[in-house]
């Protein structure tokens, strides 16, 4: 692949891919090296890109199951610490997400962002990664359902799953 | 309604850029990771290597089989006519 392919689509998606990666994870210093493994993983797969699959599709889905090996990577580190020192079966996954470090979030709502972020991180994966695919990126369910490579109706359902917990736990 | 209204504040998030050192790093790594990368050319010849010094050995040792003789009778009448014992039991009657 040319030096100069990869760098038309760093220059036009580093962006797209940086906003994902920081709306998933909340934190600039964490979003910046997840930024980079999938410009890494876009340079070494894009000789097998298949055209038929819309470029930013892809690139969507990278930066998606990046940021959860990212997290896996975090929760099993935190997982074998914590074992070594006290055996406990307790699934816990606070501490997993580095401390609210956001620049997108505005000031005056950074609190209640960071509290509304806590919430959809509870989430189970496809819902937030759903979730968040159709608020902040503002993607359709079709699209989302190309990314996540689920049905729409599939897409549709999370969605309103996704809605109904985030209900309930507001209320709580 | 309260739900909305928290889902709103998704929406007020801000796009932010992607500073501009994140691409030297990029390519710091890419060029970092190729520099690492074994070219396929020494896979294949490392494999190729192996295969032929597996199949070596197997014929080596189907061969040393085959070649083996298991006939030793005219040993063993020899030694029976010399008076010589054929057991390798150290201690036997």
């Amino acid at each position: 692949m040319s030096t100069f392919q990869f760098s038309k689509i760093y220059d036009e998606h580093a962006n797209l891919v940086f906003n994902v990666c920081l709306n998933y994870l909340q934190n600039n210093q964490d979003a910046e090296e997840v930024t980079q493994d999938v410009f890494v993983a876009v340079h070494e797969g894009l000789d097998g890109f298949n055209n038929n699959s819309q470029l930013k599709t892809w690139l969507y889905r990278i930066a998606v199951n990046k940021c959860l090996d990212f997290l896996k990577s975090k929760r099993r580190k935190k997982r074998f610490g914590f074992h070594l020192f006290i055996r406990t079966d307790v699934e816990e996954d606070a501490g997993v997400f580095s401390t609210f470090n956001h620049p997108g979030a505005i000031l005056e709502n950074k609190e209640a962002t960071e509290q509304l972020f806590r919430i959809i991180n509870d989430l189970p994966n496809r819902q937030k990664t759903a979730l968040l695919l159709r608020i902040t990126e503002d993607l359709s369910v079709v699209e989302i359902a190309d990314v996540m490579e689920l049905t729409a109706k599939a897409v549709e359902s999370l969605l309103s799953r996704a809605r109904g917990n985030l209900k309930n736990k507001l209320n709580n | 309604m309260e739900e909305n209204k928290e889902i709103d504040l998704l929406l007020k998030i801000e796009r932010v850029e992607a500073p501009l050192y994140l691409r030297a790093r990029v390519e710091a790594r890419i060029a970092n990771e190729e520099q690492q990368r074994i070219p396929m050319r020494t896979v294949w010849s490392i494999a190729a290597s192996v295969t032929v010094l597996l199949v070596l050995n197997v014929w080596a040792v189907s061969n040393s089989n085959r070649s083996n003789r298991t006939d030793y009778s005219a040993e063993t009448s020899l030694a029976t006519e010399m008076n010589i014992s054929v057991s390798n039991q150290l201690y036997h009657d």
